[in-house]
C-alpha cells in the first residue's frame, strides 16, 4: 500500500490572506469609529446644540410676548396660558412667573422653560412706577445618536479656559457644548443660576441645555412712522401722498432747491421738507420713511406712500398699491389707552380763551393749565423769551372738553394739548409759529432797555417745528366710546396727534406735517402727509410698548 | 512493502522565477493597496477631525458675536475682537453668579448694562486720548473714579481701550477722562459704555485658532489641515453683523495652487451672526 504524503502550502496562503484582511479591517474599523465619532459630534451634537438655542429663543419670544400684554388692561399678563408664580430669591427678589413649553421639535425632543422677573429701576432712567422685565429662558434639546461618544480633546488640558469651573468639567467640546449625559451639570453646580439650591439632578436622556437672558424695557416714544392706526386706514387720496423728511438735517445749501410747500410758510428754513424725491441725496435719504401701519386688514390707498406699510391680515401688494418700501401683512400691534394726566397744581383758565404764558424749562416740568375746552382763541406765549441761557418754554394744557377754537403757539414754545372731547378745526386754527432747528431771533429792544432776546441765543433743543405742537386725545372712560378729530382747509398743519381712541379725518387741500397715532385715519382729496423723522424721539411719559434692550447667553 | 516514492521533483528555474514574480507582484499590490487604503482612511479621518474643529470655531465665534456690544476685525480678517457684556460675577468661589442689570439712556433708547454704565454726550477727538462730557450741571451721566482701569467702548474707540484717569471732578462726577488709546474718529455726541467688559480675541497662532478671553487662552481648534478663519464685520446704519468663513486644506489634496485653492474652497463653512447688543453711537 502506498501512502501519499501531501505537503502543500495552502494553509500559509490562507493565513496570510486572513492576516491581510484583518489588518485592513482593523484600519478601516478604526477609521470608521473615528468618523462615526466625528459625525456624531458634527451632526447629532451640533444639531442638539443649535436646537437648544432655538428652543431657548422660542421661550424668550413667548416671554416677551407675555410681557407686552402689560399694555392691554383687558388682557393682563401672567394669568392664563400656563403661566404660574415662581420663586424669586436673592439677589433680585420680587414677583416672578414661569411657564414650560415641552415636547416640540423632532419626536418632542425640545422643551423650554421661561422665567420672568419683574424689576424696578432705581437709577432714574425710567420711572420707578414702571417695571421692566428680565426674561430668562432655558432651552433643552435631547441628544440623539450614540450617547457615550467621546469628545474631541484638542483643548489645552488644565489650561485657563473661559468657564470658571472648567477644570472640573474637563476639556474638549464640553467647554462649548456642555452635554449632560447623566446629570444636569448646571443645576448641580449653580442651582438656579444665582447659587441657590444646587444639587444633582439626573436627566432622562443625554441632553444639551442653553440659557439666554433678555431684558425687556418700556418704550416711551410714540411716533416711529407717519401713521400708526388701530382700526382702519383710508388714505391718502388719489391726489395726495405720504412721504417724510428730517428736521434735524442741516438746511439745504441750495436756496433754489424747490420746496413743494410754499403756502403758510412765513419764511425760509421753516421746515426741512424738500419733496418726495429731492435731487439732493442727503434729503432723498430721509424722504422715503413715511411708514404706515394698521393693526387690521383694513387698508385703502389712493395716492403713493413713500415708506413701508404693515397690516394685520391685509392683502397689500406692490403691484396693487403705490408703495415704495417694504410691505408686511402680518404685523399685529396694540396701542394702549391714554389716561388723563394728573393736573394737580395746574392753573385753571376759562374756556381756554385768551393768552397764557409758559415758563416751564423742560418737557418733564412744563407750565400746566387746565380748562373746560378750547372754543375761542388761545395764545401760548413764551415766558422765557428774554432768558440769556434758555429762551424756550414748555406748556401742558388739559382741556376737559372739545377743541373747536384757534390755538397759537409762539416761537420757542413746546406745547402739549391734552383733550377729552372731540376736535373740529381748520388747519389755520392750529397756528404753530416755530421753525425747524429754531433759534430765537435776537431782539435788542430799545435804547436804555435790556435786550428782550440775547444776541446769540442757544439753539432750541427741540429741532422739529411739528414737535412743538402736540395733541393728545385722552381715551374716553367708556370703552366703546370714540373721539373724533376733524381738520379741514384752509391752512396747513404743523402738529402731532396721539389719540388711540380717535377717528381722525383730514379733508381738502391741506399739507400735513405730522405724525399720527389713532383709532382710524381718513385723508381724502389731495391731502399730502409729511412725516418728520425727528419725531421718533417724542416721548409722552406713557409706555407704548416694550423692547428688548439686552441679550446675553449664560455660557456656564 | 515498497515505500511510496516521494514526488520531490523541484520546480524548474523558469517556474520558480515566474512564481516569485507573480507572488511579488501580488504582494506589492497588496502592500500598495494597504498603504493607499490607510492613507485614504487617514485623510478621511483628518478631514472629519478638521471639520469638527471648523464647526467649533464657527460656533464659538457666532455665540460671541451674537452677545457682543462691538465686534472689530483686523485688516487680514483673521483676528476678531468682541466686546461682550460681563454677565457673570466672579465671587471667588469658582462658581460665578449672574449680574443684575442696570438701565441707562442712550439717546431716546433704554439700554441694559451688566457691571457697566453709560456716559452720554461724550466728545472724542481723532488722534487724542482725551474725552469729555458736558458740564456737571447739564447731564446726569459722567465719568467717575470707579471707571479708572475699566474698559470703554463706543464709536471711534479702539477695541481694548481702558480709562486711565479722570479729572475735573465734583462730588465724584467727572467731566474729563483720558483713555489708554487714541480715538480713531471725532464725535461730539458719543455714548460710551464703561465697565468690567469682557474682551474676547480670536486669532491664528501657528496652526491653532486661539480664543483669548480677557487674556486667558482657550485653544478652540488646532489642526494640521491648516484651518483659516476669515471674518468680515458689516456695520450698517441701524444694525451690524459678521460674516465668517472657515476653510481648511485637506491632506489628500495634491496639485498646483489653483487646484489647492479649489480644494480649500470646497471645505468652506459659512456663518452669519447679528450683534444683539449693538453699541455703536446710537446704542
Amino acid at each position: 500500500m502506498k501512502t501519499q504524503v501531501h505537503r502543500g502550502n495552502d494553509g500559509n496562503i490562507l493565513i496570510c490572506a486572513l492576516c491581510t484582511i484583518v489588518i485592513i479591517s482593523l484600519i478601516g474599523a478604526n477609521v470608521l469609529i473615528n468618523c462615526t465619532r466625528h459625525y456624531n459630534i458634527t451632526a447629532k451634537q451640533l444639531k442638539a446644540w443649535k436646537e437648544a438655542l432655538y428652543a431657548a429663543e422660542a421661550g424668550g419670544d413667548a416671554g416677551f410676548d407675555e410681557v407686552r400684554k402689560a399694555l392691554d388692561s383687558n388682557n393682563l399678563p401672567f394669568i392664563t396660558d400656563g403661566w404660574a408664580a415662581a420663586p424669586s430669591p436673592a439677589p433680585t427678589p420680587g414677583p416672578a412667573w414661569t411657564k414650560t413649553i415641552s415636547s416640540f421639535g423632532q419626536a418632542g425632543s425640545l422643551s423650554t422653560t421661561v422665567t420672568i422677573d419683574k424689576l424696578t429701576d432705581n437709577t432714574g432712567t425710567i420711572p420707578a412706577t414702571t417695571p421692566y422685565y428680565r426674561i430668562r429662558s432655558i432651552g433643552t434639546a435631547r441628544l440623539f445618536g450614540l450617547p457615550r461618544v467621546g469628545l474631541s480633546d484638542q483643548f489645552f488640558a488644565g489650561g485657563p479656559n473661559f468657564v470658571a469651573n472648567s477644570a472640573n468639567r474637563g476639556v474638549g467640546d464640553t467647554l462649548l457644548r456642555k452635554i449632560d449625559f447623566k446629570y444636569d451639570h448646571f443645576k448641580a453646580t449653580y442651582g438656579d443660576g444665582d447659587g441657590n439650591n444646587p444639587g444633582s439632578l439626573s436627566v432622562t436622556y443625554p441632553q444639551i441645555t442653553r440659557r439666554i437672558e433678555l431684558i425687556a424695557v418700556p418704550k416711551y416714544y410714540v411716533f416711529g412712522g407717519a401713521l400708526r392706526v388701530v382700526n382702519a386706514v383710508e388714505g391718502p387720496g388719489t391726489a395726495g401722498f405720504v412721504d417724510s423728511y428730517n428736521s434735524k438735517n442741516p438746511t439745504n445749501p441750495n436756496p433754489s432747491s424747490p420746496k413743494v410747500v410754499n403756502n403758510d410758510v412765513p419764511g425760509p428754513n421753516t421746515t426741512s421738507y424738500y419733496g418726495s424725491n429731492p435731487s439732493n441725496s442727503t434729503y432723498l435719504a430721509d424722504a422715503h420713511d413715511g411708514d404706515v401701519s394698521v393693526a387690521t386688514k383694513s387698508f385703502i390707498e389712493g395716492g403713493p406712500i413713500w415708506g413701508d406699510v404693515t397690516t394685520n391680515g391685509g392683502n397689500v401688494t406692490h403691484s396693487g398699491y403705490q408703495i415704495s418700501g417694504t410691505i408686511d401683512n402680518n404685523v399685529p400691534f396694540t396701542v394702549p389707552r391714554l389716561s388723563a394726566p394728573d393736573t394737580t397744581g395746574f392753573v385753571a383758565t376759562s374756556s381756554g380763551t385768551g393768552t397764557i404764558t409758559a415758563t416751564g424749562t423742560s418737557d418733564s416740568s412744563p407750565t400746566g393749565f387746565v380748562c373746560s375746552g378750547i372754543s375761542g382763541s388761545v395764545t401760548i406765549k413764551n415766558g422765557n423769551a428774554a432768558s440769556d441761557t434758555f429762551p424756550y418754554a414748555y406748556a401742558k394744557i388739559v382741556a376737559n372738553g372739545h377743541i373747536t377754537g384757534k390755538i397759537t403757539v409762539e416761537r420757542g414754545v413746546t406745547a402739549e394739548i391734552w383733550f377729552t372731547g372731540n376736535m373740529n378745526v381748520k388747519g389755520e386754527d392750529l397756528d404753530n409759529q416755530n421753525v425747524d432747528r429754531g433759534t430765537q431771533t435776537p431782539n435788542p429792544g430799545s435804547v436804555g432797555v435790556p435786550p428782550l432776546i440775547p444776541p446769540t441765543p442757544a439753539d432750541d433743543p427741540n429741532p422739529s417745528r411739528v414737535g412743538h405742537m402736540k395733541f393728545f386725545g385722552i381715551s374716553p372712560t367708556a370703552a366703546s366710546t370714540t373721539q373724533t378729530i376733524e381738520i379741514g382747509s384752509p391752512g396747513n398743519i404743523f402738529a402731532t396727534f396721539y389719540a388711540p381712541n380717535a377717528d381722525i379725518t383730514l379733508t381738502s387741500n391741506v399739507d400735513v406735517f405730522s405724525a399720527i397715532v389713532g383709532r382710524s385715519f381718513s385723508g381724502n382729496g389731495n391731502t399730502a402727509f409729511h412725516y418728520d423723522k425727528a419725531l421718533n424721539q417724542v416721548q409722552i411719559g406713557v409706555v407704548t410698548d416694550y423692547q428688548i434692550a439686552s441679550y446675553v447667553e449664560d455660557v456656564r | 512493502m515498497k515505500p511510496a516514492r516521494l514526488q520531490d521533483e523541484g520546480f524548474t528555474l523558469i517556474e520558480m522565477m515566474l512564481a516569485v514574480s507573480i507572488g511579488s507582484l501580488m504582494l506589492a499590490a497588496t502592500v500598495a493597496a494597504s498603504i493607499c487604503l490607510q492613507r485614504s482612511f487617514n485623510a478621511v479621518d483628518n478631514y472629519f477631525a478638521s471639520h469638527v474643529q471648523q464647526v467649533r470655531i464657527i460656533d464659538y465665534l457666532s455665540r460671541d458675536v451674537r452677545r457682543s456690544y462691538i465686534v472689530t476685525t483686523s485688516t487680514d480678517l483673521q483676528t476678531v475682537t468682541c466686546i461682550i457684556p460681563n454677565y457673570l460675577v466672579d465671587n471667588g468661589s469658582n462658581q460665578p453668579t449672574r449680574a443684575t442689570p442696570t438701565l441707562s439712556l442712550v439717546g431716546n433708547k433704554v439700554v441694559a448694562n451688566y457691571q457697566a454704565s453709560t456716559v452720554n454726550n461724550v466728545t472724542t477727538t481723532q488722534g487724542s486720548t482725551s474725552i469729555s462730557c458736558p458740564g456737571l450741571g447739564l447731564v446726569s451721566s459722567h465719568f467717575s473714579n470707579a471707571n479708572v482701569g475699566q474698559s470703554v467702548v463706543g464709536t471711534g474707540i479702539p477695541a481694548g481701550t481702558t480709562l486711565e484717569s479722570v479729572s475735573n471732578c465734583l462730588l465724584g462726577s467727572c467731566s474729563q477722562a483720558t483713555m489708554s488709546r487714541a480715538a480713531s474718529s471725532s464725535n461730539s455726541n458719543d455714548s460710551l459704555t464703561i465697565g468690567a467688559l469682557t474682551n474676547v480675541v480670536y486669532s491664528v497662532v501657528n496652526q491653532a485658532i486661539q480664543r483669548k478671553e480677557n487674556g486667558g487662552i482657550t485653544n478652540i481648534a488646532a489642526s494640521a489641515d491648516n484651518l483659516i478663519p476669515v471674518t468680515s464685520d458689516i456695520e450698517l446704519l441701524n444694525t451690524e453683523f459678521t460674516q465668517s468663513t472657515v476653510t481648511f486644506l485637506p491632506r489628500f489634496a495634491r496639485g498646483n495652487q489653483t487646484f489647492l485653492n479649489n480644494e480649500r474652497a470646497g471645505t468652506a463653512v459659512f456663518s452669519l451672526s447679528y450683534l444683539r447688543n449693538r453699541r455703536r453711537g446710537d446704542g
